[in-house]
Formats: structure tokens, sequence, C-alpha cells
């Protein structure tokens, strides 16, 4: 009986995500208030709809599952109400679509265990306070050009004690160990890297100045090599070069930069074993399907199983998938509501993407353009990369699908993130640039 | 910068939207062939209340059938066991699946409409599975691999107007029905015969001289039918001496003798005057170091992509760096049958419900021409002068005119492979053959006579 409700639930899902997708990018382009009012509507049903087949699936039904559903519903009314007296009212988009996310996360990570589902609300729950900590104290401090050491000094002391106490887990020495519970420092290095990227590149560049920007990212660069953290490697360095690319009047240094990367790539993969493996994992999968392969192979296994519409949630087989409830849930997602979920929260992210540049579009001031720049970017192309990697058509890299993916550091750095952006939103009186004379002052 | 931004905001855009893109394409076009690979888990799930489908030969035999006994405990008899084991392979749920069943295992379980099987589902019942129907003939097949007797090797028999495939043999072979069996697992995996291989599509060998009907297509292609090259009996090219087959000297040699006594020092001496780019481009014409479209898994052939004037010589007679899978070779005799175009090859024919009725046809397809019509004419007529009255003698059929060519490939170590390609009737083509006889010998003595008897068989069973 059970698989007879989720096969039909397939198309239920489907057709409220299909919604989602098309009243969020209608309130995007076309304003539509009805559409408004439905984002919300489509969400909760979502959460409820899928949670109740979830609790329907035990014998006795499992009430906890309505007992999350039903704190996930709450969490999300009492943070967009805030949101929208607080913030602003005008402007829940961008927070709906998080939470569309973040319950496709939710519903897939209490479908593969309850636990991780429950740990993954309380996290949800402290990341709403984090975005909104994020929020006022960005509006009562200014940053500005003048921070660029302070934030340098922050991030070489952050990766050096994850050098010095890291622990290692699933390969990479990026964790440090509070007492029962691990957190990841990368994920606060990205805010960290994201503002100093932003406070180094309000200078003009010239050569000299080019080449002390160079060095310090290279710095930050083998700190990951050491660390194995191949991801974060990947994704800040892609955030620099973007950042770089919106300031770089000639285009040269922003060649110069991709170059020596990928030289510095292709050099990798001779001296660092790990590295060789994971590109010979990705060029012929099915050569080393039982071992270095294994990973990519059960993902592709999963994702071919899904097919258009997906096996149904629960009727799929998607912990056959290591790491699955971290970097490999798009391949759950895809195994269970099929290609066509996969796409439809693709289509989401994009969403997010288009509204992330909307807001660095909109700013007059030419720091905190960057800085929403470098933020958007950080989400697109951890996205990006974590989504191509599950599909093999990049080397997999151990990353976290942003608001999807299980981990506290992750969602608590995502909820900042998005804080961050709310603030560069909603500050309408920019007035004149907050600068020491340096910056450059942008006409719109 | 604001240009820079909006550039950056669509090339995101652009990203997404190509990677929703690949994710379609690989749905359609390449989830299948991942799925049935043996490694995904997923096929070995037994808890379901589909007894798995039937598969059928071309006139309507099971060669394989799932049963229900009455403690709904269900089993799968190969009717035929060792004769298709390559190409149903198996199904397991502690070893996984392999051939048909691996790649329509979706179809195979499941029943005909949703609604059917939603009910099932509902009331506990049990429904059977569709049924895949093949191209493969059951007597044809058992009759080619009775030919083969103990030796290792394969054999390909191919429609080539429609690209059905009649029969494919792989020896050694292993019983599909005892693969449950961890003892019998364990002994196939162990054995460095390799039985678990399907030599007819996946193992790649020297062609020897069958390869010199590429060149000979290139020839043709040149009119360079009637041009002589005198044959001294060995050819050296840089210190490096080749010698033809019993060091016998053909003297003027043209074409169609040179094909006849499958002559290397014509052909050595052509594939030089030639150049290797022309070859390698002849090659890539005859899907050399291309990928099959097919709802089988087939091995690229290699032509090697570097070279010099030793291994240019040795290319031209099919020996050095080039490999071959007798699949592709009986393609490259169906080919010629079929004026110069090649037809995609397939082995399943129809999809049907458990009551018999077609869900779904697959239909003949081309995958281009290869050789002008003219050029397949004529090299077919120079290949009945090869089975009239040069090497392919053996494969003579009574009352009907053959087309072949041998092949005789040096290995290096042991035995040479023996190779015979070819089709029959030669003026109007119903059949085209390939025989790899691993290690047997020399390919007109040990390969033309299993071939002549399985094209007598096959002109006998398909109309």
């Amino acid at each position: 009986m059970f698989e007879v409700l989720s096969w039909s639930y397939r198309l239920v899902y489907l057709f409220l995500a299909a919604a989602f997708c098309a009243c969020s990018y209608l309130v995007f382009f076309k304003n539509k208030p009805l559409c408004q009012y439905l984002l919300p509507v489509i969400n909760i049903l979502l959460t409820g709809s899928a949670f109740a087949l979830i609790s329907y699936y035990e014998k006795p039904a499992d009430l906890n599952a309505v007992y999350t559903a039903a704190g996930f519903t709450t969490l999300y009314l009492i943070s967009r109400q805030a949101v929208a007296l607080y913030i602003s009212s005008g402007k829940l988009l961008l927070f709906d679509a998080v939470f569309h996310l973040q319950a496709v996360g939710l519903m897939i990570l209490y479908r593969l265990s309850a636990e991780t589902g429950l740990k993954q609300f309380t996290f949800s729950v402290l990341g709403n306070l984090v975005f909104f900590i994020a929020y006022f104290l960005l509006k009562r401090c200014t940053i500005h050009a003048g921070h660029t050491r302070v934030l340098a000094v922050s991030i070489f002391v952050l990766l050096i004690l994850t050098q010095l106490f890291g622990v290692e887990i699933f390969g990479s020495k990026n964790w440090i160990n509070f007492g029962s519970f691990y957190f990841q420092p990368s994920e606060l290095l990205k805010l960290a890297f994201v503002f100093w990227c932003a406070c180094m590149l309000e200078k003009p560049l010239d050569a000299r100045y080019f080449a002390v920007v160079s060095l310090h990212i290279a710095a930050i660069l083998a700190f990951f090599a050491l660390q194995r953290d191949l991801g974060s490697a990947f994704i800040f360095f892609t955030v620099y070069l973007v950042m770089l690319f919106s300031k770089d009047k000639k285009f040269v240094f922003t060649a110069v930069s991709g170059c020596c990367a990928s030289l510095g790539g292709i050099s990798s993969y001779f001296a660092l074993g790990y590295i060789r493996s994971r590109v010979l994992a990705w060029v012929d999968p099915w050569k080393y399907v039982s071992n270095k392969s294994y990973q990519i192979t059960q993902s592709l296994f999963a994702v071919a199983t899904g097919g258009l519409i997906g096996t149904g949630l629960l009727l799929g087989d998607p912990k056959y998938i290591p790491a699955v409830s971290t970097d490999f849930i798009f391949s759950a997602l895809c195994e269970e509501t099929g290609v066509a979920g996969g796409i439809l929260l693709l289509a989401v992210f994009g969403l997010i993407t288009l509204i992330g540049m909307h807001i660095c579009l909109e700013c007059r001031s030419s720091l905190y353009q960057s800085v929403a720049l470098g933020l958007t970017s950080m989400t697109a192309i951890q996205t990006l990369i974590i989504v191509c990697g599950v599909l093999n058509l990049i080397p997999i890299t151990g990353v976290t699908l942003p608001f999807v993916s299980y981990g506290g550091s992750s969602i608590l750095s995502q909820y900042a993130n998005l804080g961050i952006l709310y603030y560069i939103w909603t500050k309408a009186n920019w007035g004149e640039p907050e600068n020491q004379g340096d910056s450059v002052k942008v006409s719109i | 910068m604001m240009k820079r931004l909006k550039f950056i905001k669509y090339a995101y855009l652009l990203l997404f939207g190509l990677v929703c893109l690949y994710m379609l394409y690989f749905s359609f076009f390449q989830a299948r062939n991942v799925a049935a690979n043996s490694y995904n888990r997923r096929l070995r799930d037994t808890d379901s209340n589909v007894v798995r489908g039937s598969i059928l030969d071309r006139s309507g035999n099971i060669l394989a059938k799932s049963t229900r006994s009455k403690s709904n405990v269900v089993t799968r008899k190969y009717s035929y066991g060792r004769y298709f084991s390559h190409i149903i392979g198996y199904s397991s749920p502690k070893v996984g699946s392999s051939g048909i069943e691996a790649l329509y295992n979706k179809e195979l379980m499941s029943a005909k409409d949703a609604i059917e099987a939603l009910k099932s589902k509902v009331n506990g019942y049990f429904v059977t599975g569709n049924s895949v129907a093949l191209t493969l003939d059951k007597d044809l097949q058992i009759y080619a691999a009775d030919q083969m007797g103990g030796r290792r090797g394969a054999i390909v028999v191919i429609k080539p107007d429609t690209g059905e495939i009649l029969a494919m043999v792989s020896k050694p072979d292993f019983s599909p029905s005892d693969i449950k069996n961890t003892d019998y697992w364990g002994e196939l995996i162990k054995d460095t015969r390799s039985p678990l291989l399907n030599r007819a599509s996946e193992g790649l060998y020297a062609p020897g001289s069958i390869f010199k009907l590429v060149l000979a297509s290139s020839l043709l292609k040149q009119n360079r039918l009637e041009q002589t090259i005198e044959c001294e009996g060995k050819v050296i090219i840089d210190g490096y001496e080749i010698r033809d087959s019993g060091n016998q000297k053909h003297g003027e040699t043209t074409l169609a003798e040179g094909l006849r006594h499958s002559c290397n020092s014509y052909f050595i001496r052509q594939g030089l005057a030639l150049g290797m780019d022309s070859i390698s481009d002849e090659s890539l014409r005859f899907r050399f170091n291309r990928p099959w479209p097919s709802d089988m898994r087939i091995s690229e052939s290699v032509f090697p992509r570097e070279y010099d004037a030793k291994s240019t010589a040795q290319q031209s007679i099919g020996q050095g760096d080039v490999l071959i899978t007798p699949f592709h070779a009986a393609l490259i005799a169906a080919s010629i049958a079929n004026k110069g175009i090649m037809m995609q090859p397939y082995t399943v024919s129809s999809i049907m419900d458990s009551s018999g009725k077609k869900l779904k046809e697959f239909k003949p397809n081309s995958l281009g021409q290869i050789m002008d019509a003219r050029t397949a004419g004529k090299l077919g007529e120079i290949m009945v002068e090869v089975v009239q009255s040069g090497t392919g003698t053996r494969a003579k059929i009574r009352n009907t005119a053959v087309a072949g060519k041998t092949g005789t490939a040096e290995t290096g170590e042991g035995k040479s492979h023996a190779w015979f390609v070819g089709f029959a009737p030669a003026e109007k083509p119903k059949v085209a053959i390939a025989v790899l006889v691993e290690h047997g010998g020399s390919g007109s003595s040990i390969a033309a006579p299993v071939a002549g008897r399985v094209l007598k068989k096959a002109l006998s069973v398909i109309k």
C-alpha cells in the first residue's frame, strides 16, 4: 500500500516543486503579487505532504516525522514574519527560495535517517538565529578597506589553527573538535575570505599590488592542499577569480591567475597522489568501479535508476551511496524524485543566484557590491561543483550542497551568508562610499 | 564594470542550464547502460511481486522464463543453458546480473501497465513482467556454438540489410543457472580463460589479413584495381623483414590476386604508397576508434594513432597494434554485402507484455555508408574469388556462392588466431559472418570450414 502512495506522490512532489519554481520566477521577473502569497503555501504543502508520507512508512506511523514537519513549518513562518517586520516586507522571495531548499533537504535527510533529519532541523533553528545576528551585526558596523589586515590575520590564524588542531574526517584534515561536536573552520573562512577579497580589490590593481594579492591567495591554497581539502581550494580560488574578473579592467590579471592555477593544478596532479586518484576515478569510472570510483559510480547508479520521475520516496536505495547525506545528497534526490526533481531544485538554485546578482547590481557601494558578488558566487559555484561532481562531469570534491546537505557548519555559514546579502539588499541609502579615499566610486 | 557583472550573471545561468540539459541527456541516453552495470546493487533486489518476464528468440521460442512455486519462490530457468550465456547473461540476487538480463532489467521487472502494477501492489498478488524478444535464432545459435567444439573464440552472424544479430557465440561459456552457486561463481571468476568475457563483442584481437579489406576498399576508391605490384615473397622495411605465408613469391600481383592469395607484399607496398593518414582515415570510416551506438556492450576497435614506416607496413596487413572485435569484423562483411551501408547492430527486436502484445518495436537503423555501392560490389566479387579459388576454398557451400576473406593473425605467443569473414549468397546476401578461433592456426584451414557450415545452416533457417 505504501508503494502505491509513494508512486502517486512522485507526481504530487513534482507538481509542487514545479509550481514553486514557476511562481518564484514569476515573482522575480513579473512581480506577480498572487504568486508571492502562493510561495509559502507551496512550501508548507510540500513539507507537510512529504513528511506525512515518510511517517506513514513506519508501522505504527512515525509521529516524530510529523512533529519535525510541524516544527519546521513554525520556524519558517516565524522567521518569515520576522524578516517581513524587521528587514523588509517586499524582499521575501530569497527567503522563500532558501526555505524551499531546506524543506527538500530535510525531506531527503529525514528519509535517510530520522536522527540526521532531527539534527538538521536543530541546525536550521540555529541557522535562522545566525541569519538575524549577521544581519543586525552588519547594520551596526561598517566594513571598509582599512579592515584588510584584520581580515587577513584572522584568515591565517584560522588556517593555522586547523593545521595544528585539525582532525581528519573523510580523508580531509579540515575539522576542529569541540568536545562533542565537530566544526569545519573552512565554512567560517568562506565569509572572511569574501570580505578580505573585496577589501583587497578595492585598491586599483597594478602589477606589484596584484603580485601581493596573488601571494596571499597562493598561501591560502597551499594550506588547503596540506589539509587535503580539494573542494575548498577549488571554491575559494574560483570565487576569487570571479571577483578579480569584475574589477580587472584589462582582463590581464584574471588571465594570468587562471593560467597559473591551471599550471598548479596540473603539477599537483603529478605531485599529489590523492589528486591523481580523484582524476583517474573521474576519467574512467568504470575501470575502477570497485575501488577508486566506488563513490562516483554508486552515485551514477542512483541517478540512472531514478530515471525521469524517480522511484518514489523511500522506494529507492540511496543508502548504497557513501556520504549520501552530505556530498551526495543530490544523487539521492535524483534517485527518488527523478532527474526532474533534480532539475527543479537546480532551477531554485538558479533563482537564488539571479537574486544574488540582482542585489549585487543594485548595490551602490563598490566594496559591498564586491561582497555581494563574492557571496553569491560562493553559493553558485559550490552548487555547480558538487552537482557536476556527483554527475561525474568534473572530478568529485567533497563539498556540501548549500542549504540541502547535512552539516552544522555548512548550514550556519550559509545562513550568515544570506544575512549579509539581505543587509546589502535592504540598505537603501548608501550615501557616499565609506572609504579611506582609495576606493573607486561606482556610478550607475 | 556593470557589464562584467551582467556577464557573470548570465555565465552562471548558462552553467545551471547546461547541467540541467546534461541531466536530461544522461537520463535518456546513458542511464540504461549505467544502471545495467553488475556493480549496481539495486539490480539484485528480490522482494517484489513481479515474476520476471521471459526472453524469447526471433521465432518465439522461450530462452529464459521465471516460474513461481506455490510457496511464492520464483525460479528462473534458462532453457538452452550455456548456449546463450553471454547474450542473455544471468540474474542473481547474490552476484548481480549481466547481458540482456541487466540491460532490460527494468522492462523484465515491470508489468504491462501502471494500473495493473498498482492493483497488484495493493492486493498483493503476483504479476508477470514484460517479455523481451531477441533477433537471435535458437537453432542457429546452438548449431554455431557446437561447431566451435572445445576451441576458444567467437562467431557472429548478422543480417546485412537490417543489422539484426542472428547468432553470437563466445567460447568458453558458462552455465547461467548455476551462477547462484557460490563455488561455481568463484571458479568462474578465478578461471584464467575468462569464461565471463563476451569475446564476440568485447574481445579485441589482431585482425590479420581480414584488415586487408579496409585497404582494398581504399585502393578501389582510388581506382587502383588494375595496378600491379611485384611480389618477391618478402618485404624489408627499415631492416625488419615481413614474409609472405609459406615464403611464396606471387610475382606480378593485382588487387584481386593480392586478396585471393592474401599476399602480404602487395598490401605492404600498397599500404606504404597510400600512406598512414589515408589508411587511418579509411579505418575511421570503417568505425575503428569509435564507440558503438547499440543496445549491447561492445568494445571500440583500435587503430593506432602514432606510426612510422615499420608500423605502417605491419598495420597494412592487420598486425602491429591494430585490434578488432569479432563483432566489428562481422559488421564489416555485412556492410560489403549491404552495398557499403553499415546497419546499426541490435539484439532486441521488441518488448511485449505477458500476453504477447507488442509494446515497443525496434527498427533497423543505418550507421552510414562506409564505401560506395560500386566499391562494395567490386570487393564482393573479389571475395567470391577468394572462396572459389583462393585461401577461403574450405568455406564453399554447394549451389551457393560464398564471398569471404581469411585471416591468420600472429600473436607472438603460441599459434596464430584464425579468422574468416564473409557473406552468402554472394549475389543476394542474406547473412554475414565472422569466425574467430583463438590460437587456432591458419584462417583457411581452421576458421573457413566452420564459417562454411554455419553459413549453410544460417541460410536454411533464415527466410
